[in-house]
């Protein structure tokens, strides 16, 4: 095999440790011979196979553009960064962890506001009432506009957000926010509520693989061994029974990939 | 090409002032008088300066940007430029924007011919011309005995056969309240309650929505759990399925009247009015169409489209419509505007 197969993984955090886990129980051990702060790695005991640590959305990016073979990073990311990311990218199988939903939520002291339906009668009447449209703050802005027009919902805008989206309404830059939860903590210790229906996206970490990568080359036998292999584990270790069923794909939807 | 030249003559020739609205406009008043739902499909850019500048999707919001004073009349002809789904994302517009007309119906009638004599002049096609009156709609829904909360619902959904569905089928099965409030308090206890609520939750910024309308609109859809009178819902499904010739609108809605009992005369007249002022005797069929609108809430009232008859397919030749409410929106005068604009990349040019 002339070319490297490129794998990338999250370079710091949870989702780095649960990831480097995942791949351990499935017999291929991720390590570091350059070091803990290189940005490269490699899959003991398979040399045609690069690691490439990169951030979460760096990895969204590069499978969309081809430079890496497989990833591991967040649905949320893919969806929201990636144009045309059904093209670009393969969704082989959620992982069981990385757990994170984007949810609308609004001030808990609107007692009026239970439902996307009722966000939209605020957001109807917000101009005649305040003089200025209904601002969101988020930094999921395509996620957010096309959640939105699904819902019907067109007259509001959307502030962008870099960082504490959930601080946005009490510092007087939004009425409502568009944000990642885990728990609702962080909403609650803000006076923010969740709408009933809110939930955009139940997002996870997702295996993925690269639908523009050239992909000749390189052992895509061993990429579909690996696949399959943490696959297996999830099938026989996951609580979620929708991550079980999901693995249960991964094969076909990979030879899909490189046929 | 010799089509432009003949537009811009016919509207000069109807008092129309020229105007060429800059190819790069701020994209502030767009997504304001349209919502950000419009956002995806423009072509945004940045100034130096950080400002958000986008190319024009569309003439009619420059166009009543630039007017000052009262009454005038204005042609513009064009490149608009659209995102679309591997679709052209430049097309080729022109029309025509009359604002501070206090004359309706005739406006709305001169409009109607002005625009079918354009399309005439440039292309071959057979065409047939579609109107819609949210007047009809309004009568309809005031009377039924729905709660305000619906009845905005199902105004505001108007014009879109998909969510005016929805928002039907959401009639039919009502949510469960919110335990925030006790059932019997009143609007003043309830209103007191949202302002303890806003001072303790750090929210008291002086922008945000306010105590006395959370609470408003908390009483409001409090009462919009009750029941939806059973036959709002089936008659608002006749409703919009009616279409008939514009001359037999009238006897339509007369029939309509007496068999539920709702009150569309004044819809009528205003209606008559508009075809007495010019558009009985046009020599291409004239449909009117119950669901017709448009759902932009500038758009406030009359609107028309035509098509070339022998082929749906390819949309409308061109649109057009009353909009009262854009001029203050975008921060001018409240003047009344009507206008149309001509899709001239989907009329051939006649040879």
């Amino acid at each position: 095999m002339s070319e490297k197969l490129v794998i990338a993984i999250p370079s710091k955090g949870r989702l780095k440790k649960d990831t480097e886990a995942l791949f351990e129980q499935a017999g291929f051990k991720v390590g570091s011979p350059y070091g803990e702060r290189n940005y490269r790695g490699i899959i003991e005991g398979h040399e045609g196979v690069e690691v490439a640590f990169l951030s979460a959305s760096e990895i969204a990016r590069e499978v969309a553009r081809g430079t890496v073979h497989i990833g591991v990073t967040g649905e949320d990311l893919v969806k929201e960064n990636i144009a045309n990311y059904e093209a670009t990218t393969l969704q082989l199988t959620p992982l069981g962890f990385g757990h994170a939903d984007v949810v609308v939520a609004v001030p808990e002291c609107w007692i009026d506001v239970n439902s996307m339906e009722d966000l939209d009668d605020v957001a109807a009447s917000f101009r005649q009432h305040y003089g200025r449209r209904l601002r969101v703050a988020t930094k999921y802005w395509n996620l957010t506009q096309r959640f939105f027009a699904g819902h019907g919902i067109s007259v509001y805008r959307i502030v962008e957000s870099l960082g504490a989206t959930e601080g946005a309404p009490a510092a007087g830059l939004a009425d409502a926010i568009v944000d990642i939860t885990s728990t609702g903590s962080t909403l609650r210790a803000n006076y923010l509520k969740m709408l009933d229906d809110g939930v955009m996206l139940k997002s996870q970490a997702n295996l993925f693989a690269s639908k523009t990568a050239n992909w000749s080359g390189t052992d895509a036998d061993l990429a579909k061994e690996m696949a399959v292999a943490l696959a297996k584990v999830l099938q026989n270790s996951c609580d979620d029974e929708v991550v079980k069923e999901q693995a249960g794909f991964v094969e076909n939807r990979f030879l899909s990939l490189i046929e | 090409m010799s089509a432009p030249n003949a537009l811009t003559d016919l509207f000069e020739s109807y008092g129309c002032t020229p105007v060429e609205p800059a190819f790069l406009q701020p994209a502030d008043p767009f997504l304001n008088a349209a919502g950000e739902a419009l956002r995806r499909r423009l072509f945004v850019t940045q100034s130096a300066e950080g400002e958000a500048l986008c190319l024009r999707p569309e003439f009619t919001i420059p166009v009543c940007i630039a007017h000052k004073g009262g009454a005038a009349k204005y042609c513009y002809q064009g490149t608009v430029f659209r995102q679309r789904d591997e679709q052209a994302v430049e097309f080729a517009q022109a029309g025509v924007e009359v604002l501070g007309d206090n004359e309706f119906a005739k406006a709305d009638a001169e409009m109607v011919r002005l625009a079918l004599q354009a399309v005439q002049s440039v292309s071959d096609c057979q065409p047939e011309i579609r109107i819609g009156d949210p007047a009809f709609f309004d009568a309809l829904v005031q009377p039924m005995g729905l709660s305000d909360t619906w009845r905005d619902r199902l105004t505001r959904s108007f014009g879109d056969d998909a969510l005016v569905g929805r928002v039907l089928e959401r009639m039919d099965t009502p949510v469960t309240a919110s335990q925030t409030v006790a059932e019997d308090e009143n609007l003043d206890e309830v209103t007191a309650k949202v302002r303890a609520m806003i001072a303790s939750h750090g929210l008291g910024s002086a922008d945000g929505r306010s105590a006395e309308e959370i609470a408003a609109r908390f009483m409001k859809t409090r009462q919009a759990q009750e029941d939806v009178p059973g036959q709002a819902i089936g008659l608002c499904k006749l409703f919009l399925e009616l279409e008939c010739d514009a001359s037999s609108v009238a006897s339509t809605f007369e029939i309509f009247s007496e068999e539920h009992e709702i009150d569309f005369s004044q819809a009528i007249v205003g209606f008559k009015d508009r075809l007495d002022a010019g558009l009985s005797d046009l020599d291409v069929p004239l449909k009117f169409s119950a669901g017709f609108g448009r759902r932009l809430d500038y758009y406030t009232g009359f609107v028309f489209e035509i098509y070339d008859a022998n082929d749906r397919s390819k949309g409308a030749l061109a649109g057009g419509g009353r909009y009262d409410h854009l001029t203050e929106m975008l921060g001018g005068e409240k003047l009344p505007a009507v206008g149309f604009s001509l899709w001239l990349d989907r009329m051939e040019a006649r040879s």
